[in-house]
């Protein structure tokens, strides 16, 4: 065996090292010192309310964006020093569902999540297909949906495709941003299975922003919840649940409520399971009223 | 990883026939960073030293790292020696592996077919059909935006003000400096060879005719109409291909309220306003570079050329000019605007249809200057 094949050793056995982050856009403080680390093997949920900051706390561990002060280390490495080929070698090792997909509207899906693995490994075009179609079945699409395009897919299948494509080089360390909004209440319980599937046969990590409390309750380790610009409380679910800070507890206790109430209306179907097909769009009398 | 050399799993594991099974003891490491497109390879070589028939083992002892990919690669493996009725086990999985690759043997499909490409004949044939299609469509579109324009202007609450005030402000105002540096280099230039020529027959005083009548009736309608096209049409179309694709179009539908209302209308009229006051400042500064290359350049003076100008070009020259001008704003702006609507919903389109805007109204633009032209020496203007 190849002495460069072993998993890179890395001193640190956090996955994720956040140390006293602030970031600021203009004025409007986003991050007002933030510390926690992501163990390695973990579900992280990071959750808060809407704009409080954690899509922005997610694009930093992505280096897509540089805290103003404070550091994050990702599986051992200090992201304000890696440059070039160290960051370009990190990035493989991270898988990441963005909140709007973000497919590429000019590939199919097939395409869409061969595209990583054309880019980073040395595999052929067929079993790049298969990998393809295996990840499109893991993700509860039907097969034929790999040869769609973005445009011709419903919303929910779009959060699925993306998590295919999320899923495509077996990243050590998932992100996932709002995987189950979007997705009818069996859809959202299934890929919280295929998550945990996941991380018992890959043993990978996953951080996970969500506001689905259910989800929260099934496949978290621990919980991070982000208010003001702070970390307000850090811990197992069953304990932010019972915290003493009336804040955290209605948290839970609110979006229970919320989602009794909204989870289920009556006589609204879910998302479709399978691929309908496409609704032909006409655009010849698109500037009719 | 591409900074790591990589390894052949296939080459690194060994195949032993052990009494009467043959044993295949798998290479340590089956992920995407591996070469595992080479597991053909080790299925012949499998194939080439145990015999038919022989039940085979795969001993997944050594391995330490497996991943979707190389569970996949390797059931494969196990089905393809299958075949024959041939018994293959797996052996020495932990749990996690063997939960592996029960989710994978779960889930494995063969890949859907491609979409259908066309053939070359069907696509000519289609594309034939769309140069219809979309030429009614225009003037379809053109008709809508024109009896609307009219409704507007019998109402004139109806004109979004603000709206034709901010792209006043972006398609005239903002082309100002680069309308005025072209204009003031065709005047130049024109006024240069111009002399250059006239010299030789000793008609220098011509000189003022050629840059008067040249720019005023030809150029500096032509020059900006094109100018315009490239930098407002094409962000026209930009803008609503963007909207269209973000589904902002048919937010604004589901509101109430029309695309054209508050998308197109205050485009065109700004545009109808802009250009030909843009065509009078080119005329203007084109002429002011013709003067200063004229005074340069040839005995003729400032004084002189100004003296001469109003009585060589007639004040017609000027108004067919800039009259062309709100005909040329109408084709910019209803074609970049269109070709915005029929962006479909990538990023591709919007792109493809950027560039048709151009394109399309440049054309417009020169075939119907042609035809004004023709049209102008027919009743003799
Ligand atoms: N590029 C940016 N420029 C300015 N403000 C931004 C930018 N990105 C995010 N913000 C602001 O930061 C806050 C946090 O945003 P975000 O991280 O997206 O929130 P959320 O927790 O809902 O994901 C919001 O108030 C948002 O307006
Ligand atoms: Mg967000």
């Amino acid at each position: 065996m190849n002495e460069f094949d072993r998993p890179q050793a890395d001193a640190s056995e956090n996955a994720v090292e956040v140390r006293d982050v602030v970031t600021r856009f203009g004025r409007q403080v986003v991050h007002d010192g933030i510390s926690f680390d992501i163990r390695r093997g973990e579900i992280f949920a990071l959750v808060g309310g809407s704009g409080s900051g954690k899509s922005t706390l997610m694009r930093e561990i992505l280096q897509l964006e540089r805290p103003t002060e404070g550091s994050i280390r990702v599986f051992g490495r200090d992201l304000q020093s890696l440059r070039g080929a160290d960051a370009l070698a990190l990035k493989t090792r991270l898988g990441v569902l963005f909140q709007g997909g973000a497919l590429f509207g000019s590939l199919t899906v097939l395409e869409n999540i061969g595209l990583p693995l054309r880019e980073h490994t040395t595999l052929d075009p067929k079993l790049i297909e298969q990998i393809g179609t295996l990840k499109i079945a893991l993700v509860g699409l039907p097969p034929e949906a790999g040869s769609k395009y973005p445009s011709e897919l419903s919303g929910g299948m779009i959060k699925r495709s993306a998590l295919a494509r999320a899923l495509a080089l077996d990243a050590e360390l998932l992100l996932l941003d709002e995987p189950t909004s979007g997705l009818d209440p069996a859809g959202a319980r299934a890929l919280d299975r295929l998550v945990l599937q996941l991380r018992r046969s890959l043993g990978l990590t996953v951080l996970v922003i969500t506001h689905d409390v259910e989800s929260i309750r099934l496949v978290a380790d621990r919980v991070g919840m982000l208010a003001g610009g702070k970390l307000l409380a850090l811990g197992p679910v069953a304990e932010l649940e019972n915290s003493a800070d009336p804040f955290v507890r209605g948290y839970f206790q609110g979006a229970a409520a919320t989602a009794s109430r909204t989870v289920h209306p009556p006589g609204r179907a879910g998302e479709p399971g399978g691929g309908g097909p496409a609704i032909p769009r006409r655009t010849d009398d698109l500037w009719e009223e | 990883m591409a900074s790591r050399p990589i390894s052949d799993p296939a080459a690194d594991t060994t195949v032993r026939l052990e009494g009467d099974v043959g044993s295949v003891r798998l290479a340590a490491r089956w992920t995407v960073h591996q070469r595992l497109e080479r597991a053909g390879e080790l299925e012949r070589r499998i194939l080439a030293e145990i015999a038919g028939g022989v039940p085979i083992v795969l001993d997944a002892t050594d391995l330490v790292a497996v991943d979707t990919a190389g569970a996949l690669v390797l059931s494969q493996l196990a089905d393809g020696l299958r075949q024959g009725g041939r018994e293959v086990r797996i052996s020495g999985l932990t749990d996690a592996q063997q939960s592996l690759f029960e989710m994978v043997a779960a889930h494995e499909h063969e890949p859907p077919a491609p979409p259908r490409v066309a053939l070359a004949r069907e696509r000519a044939a289609a594309s034939s059909l769309r140069v219809a299609d979309d030429a009614i469509s225009f003037l379809s579109f053109l008709g809508h935006v024109f009896v609307t324009s009219v409704g507007a202007l019998i109402r004139p609450r109806q004109i979004r003000g603000r709206l034709v005030l901010r792209n006043l402000q972006t398609a005239g105002a903002d082309a100002l400096p680069i309308i005025g540096l072209l204009s003031f280099l065709i005047g130049i230039v024109i006024a240069y060879q111009g002399a250059f020529q006239l010299h030789r027959f000793g008609a220098d005083v011509f000189i003022v005719d050629l840059v008067g009548l040249s720019l005023l009736r030809e150029l500096a309608p032509l020059m900006t109409a094109i100018i315009v096209a490239g930098r407002t049409g094409s962000a026209y179309a930009a803008q609503i291909g963007t909207m269209r694709v973000t589904e902002e179009v048919d937010a604004l539908r589901v509101m109430g309220l029309s695309p054209v209302d508050v998308l197109v209308r205050p485009k065109v009229f700004a545009l109808l306003i802009a250009l030909p006051l843009l065509t009078v400042f080119a005329d203007i500064v084109g002429v002011l570079g013709g003067l200063l290359m004229t005074s340069v350049s040839t005995d003729i003076g400032p004084t002189f050329f100004l003296a001469q100008f109003p009585r060589v070009v007639p004040l017609e020259s000027f108004l067919v000019g800039v009259g062309k001008a709100p005909v040329f704003a109408l084709v910019i702006a209803s074609v970049g605007c269109w070709q915005g609507f029929q962006a479909s919903d990538s990023a591709e389109s919007v792109g493809a249809r950027t560039t048709l805007s151009v394109v399309h109204s440049v054309f417009l633009i020169i075939v119907l200057d042609a035809a004004f032209s023709i049209v102008f020496s027919i009743v003799g203007i």
